[in-house]
């Protein structure tokens, strides 16, 4: 038998998820995943220099053409470049793939295209550029600018790449988080191994977007809010806690859900430690909420804020109470519910490329098992000491509940607004609580269906080999034969 | 080198679910490998479905037809994008490829209850036309069924307006002028390795220099390969010190 602890095995594992991102970075044509054509744009917008040298189209008509990335107020080169991907006729449309072209003439074509020196600055304005203030954006547009005498395709895929890093260095922090879960270094590899290969992690992970630099935030944050409940004299993870809760708020919007959370850790903490009376508690958490909303008032910026809750905006409702209810009637469904689920685990591209449906409904019946494990678990007296501890799970649900609440109350925001679901929740928007989701899987199929450790090795051995094959499956049965066949 | 002995008695060391997550990996890997071969057609890509969209109701024995020309050697199916593919036992839409004037049936292919739902394109094959480039072949497409059913229930076939192109209504001799159905002829050169090369020709299109051909293979190669490595290693490794 293998002696799990090889290095050599490690170095296997880590090669095979380094070339599976690799790969990914490389498998979906340029600016197929969702809003990779703003993110790009957005990227050359800040590597711009601050001195505008060129004369600017101002004050321009800001009416965007969803099926015309010509009516975007991009750089010319990410325009063009859209345009030679024919961007416009594949993206949303499963039936439709690229020109392919026979080698030499696809050369010449992509040489004649780089010789035109197209324009790598916006020119035209209002601009389509994100006004997301991402260390994503703050990180690749520094490296655009350093790269800017490489040719449009390697500066587009140096982004991918830097994207496919934020997710290496996500699955490495997945592999430390799981050092403070299980003791054993088996169920350690195995759980890092089902978080990198879930399939929508890995595409969302390899595209130009900000999402990853929110999923590897989010995960920071786990390991640095795992440290210190696991040892609270730790100052390490308190600092990992902090620089995680900064990533996050300079990540995406939804960053901003871990606030609450490392609220409620803190006043868990002091609780702990001081054993307060009720009173004595009510107080502090009025005096915390107060401290909350002054910092919201005073040190958060006021715009990003407004950004946030969509606050000012004419609502197209009587009321609250009939937005609200109009937009949880449309978002509850279990239609709804299924959407975000496929795009959770895999509907590939601008959601265009779906895996098969009697495996997205396998999947979903596996978490409705592990959910019903889980609420078992909270209410059973029975330890499984080869399972993770019940405060780790409710540290879990906080982070997936917060960021839930977060990401549907700035939807309904925007709903309220335009009077029917714009933003909608496509499953990516949930991948930063990726590993406190799977924690909960493995935790609740592990109480149900386990009774010691070696049945658990095998569960854990059974999950990851689905994930591995899921993965596969993905690649070469959904993603390929969609693109390029 | 292992030989055959070797490696019959270590399995027999092999537990009963490490021998199970053995089968469940060997098929999974089979199926994903087949399925992946059994896709290598490459499809017609000089034209998109950019046009007006609609979709052509399948009435059970009227018949579709549309002509075409083959661009390439090796016609090996045709890529048919039907929707509402919820046929019930017994029914099947057979596919026909007919010569150009539609009348002389070249070869056929069924669709039935049995087969997986297709992620897209519905794909009908046949045995490879080594000559078929230039020619001209009639799409023959047909939806039978022992029942009953309601018009809206059945399947369709999405169309697009498209100049140039038109397909026909047999059983009412009608003619869709300008419109197509949503269908691709698919070519093979008949050699896996040859179609493979083909396919990382395809991905490295609009790719950095640096990825283009071989890398692309090997990355490919490596991810399959590693990955069934990596099963197997998972599928063995034990805890130091456990007696599993």
């Amino acid at each position: 038998m293998l002696n799990f602890q090889s290095s050599k095995q490690y170095t296997l594992f880590l090669a095979v998820i380094l070339v599976t991102a690799v790969l990914f970075v490389f498998l979906i044509p340029i600016y197929q995943g969702p809003d990779e054509q703003i993110h790009y744009g957005t990227i050359q917008y800040q590597a711009e220099p601050k001195e505008k040298t060129w004369s600017l189209l101002e004050n321009q008509n800001y009416s965007i053409d969803g099926n015309d990335i010509a009516s975007f107020h991009l750089s010319e080169e990410t325009i063009q470049g859209g345009k030679l991907n024919q961007f416009d006729e594949i993206k949303w449309q499963s039936e439709n793939i690229q020109n392919f072209l026979p080698l030499h003439q696809s050369l010449n074509k992509e040489n004649s295209f780089e010789e035109r020196n197209y324009k790598q600055y916006i020119d035209i304005y209002p601009s389509n550029a994100s006004g997301t203030n991402s260390f994503y954006y703050i990180v690749t547009s520094q490296i655009e600018k350093a790269t800017n005498t490489f040719t449009f395709f390697e500066r587009f895929y140096n982004a991918r790449l830097f994207s496919a890093l934020l997710y290496l260095g996500t699955v490495l922090i997945t592999y430390l988080i799981t050092k403070r879960l299980f003791s054993s270094s088996l169920h350690q590899t195995l759980f890092t191994l089902l978080v990198a290969f879930q399939p929508m992690l890995l595409a969302t992970g390899t595209i130009v977007n900000i999402d990853i630099a929110l999923i590897f935030s989010f995960t920071l944050f786990f390991l640095g809010a795992l440290g210190i409940l696991r040892d609270p004299t730790a100052k390490v993870f308190y600092a990992i806690l902090l620089f995680s809760l900064v990533l996050a708020f300079y990540s995406k919007g939804p960053g901003i859900a871990l606030l609450p959370v490392a609220l409620l850790l803190s006043a868990y903490l002091f609780q702990k430690k001081y054993h307060f009376s009720t009173k004595t508690l009510l107080q502090i958490t009025a005096g915390a909420m107060l401290l909350f909303v002054l910092l919201l008032v005073f040190v958060v910026p006021h715009a990003y804020l407004a950004s946030i809750t969509n606050a000012g905006a004419h609502s197209a409702f009587d009321s609250p109470y009939h937005s609200l209810h109009a937009y949880i009637s449309k978002t509850s469904s279990l239609d709804a519910m299924l959407r975000t689920h496929t795009s959770y685990w895999g509907n590939f591209g601008w959601l265009d490329t779906k895996m098969n449906t009697s495996l997205l409904h396998t999947i979903a019946l596996i978490e409705v098992i592990a959910w019903l494990g889980i609420i078992l678990f909270f209410l059973s007296q029975k330890i499984k000491s080869y399972l993770p501890k019940k405060l780790i799970i409710i540290l879990s649900l906080g982070v997936i509940f917060s960021l839930q609440l977060a990401i549907r109350f700035y939807d309904w925001r925007v709903f309220d607004t335009a009077g029917k679901v714009v933003i909608g929740t496509p499953g990516r928007y949930f991948l930063p609580t990726i590993i406190p989701h799977m924690l909960i899987l493995v935790t609740g199929l592990g109480f149900l269906f386990t009774k010691n450790k070696a049945q658990f090795t095998t569960l854990l051995k059974a999950l990851t080999l689905g994930m591995i094959l899921l993965c596969l499956y993905s690649i070469f049965n959904v993603i390929i034969p969609r693109y390029y066949l | 080198m292992i030989s055959l002995s070797h490696l019959t008695s270590y399995l027999q060391k092999v537990s009963r679910a490490q021998k199970l997550l053995f089968l469940g990996v060997f098929l999974g890997f089979g199926c994903i490998g087949i399925t992946f071969i059994s896709q290598l057609y490459f499809a017609d890509s000089g034209y998109n479905f950019i046009g007006k969209k609609d979709r052509q109701k399948l009435s059970i024995d009227k018949p579709l037809t549309q002509v075409f020309t083959a661009e390439e050697n090796g016609l090996s199916l045709v890529k048919v994008n039907i929707g509402n593919l919820n046929l019930f036992p017994g029914e099947a839409i057979r596919f026909e490829l007919r010569d150009a004037s539609c009348m002389t049936t070249l070869a056929s292919d069924s669709y039935t209850f049995f087969q997986s739902k297709p992620l897209i394109y519905a794909r009908f094959g046949f045995d490879t036309i080594e000559d078929s480039k230039d020619k001209t072949y009639c799409a023959y497409i047909v939806y039978t069924s022992p029942y009953d059913r309601k018009s809206n229930d059945t399947p369709h076939i999405n169309t697009n307006t498209f100049i140039g192109r038109s397909y026909t209504e047999v059983s009412k001799d009608k003619v869709r002028l300008d419109e197509t159905l949503q269908m691709r002829p698919a070519y093979s050169s008949g050699n896996v390795f040859s179609d493979v090369w083909r396919l990382t020709e395809r991905m490295s299109q609009y790719k950095p220099d640096f990825i283009k051909g071989a890398p692309l293979l090997i990355l490919m190669a490596f991810v399959f390969f590693g990955s069934l490595l990596l099963s197997i290693w998972v599928i063995l490794a034990k805890e130091k010190g456990s007696r599993e």
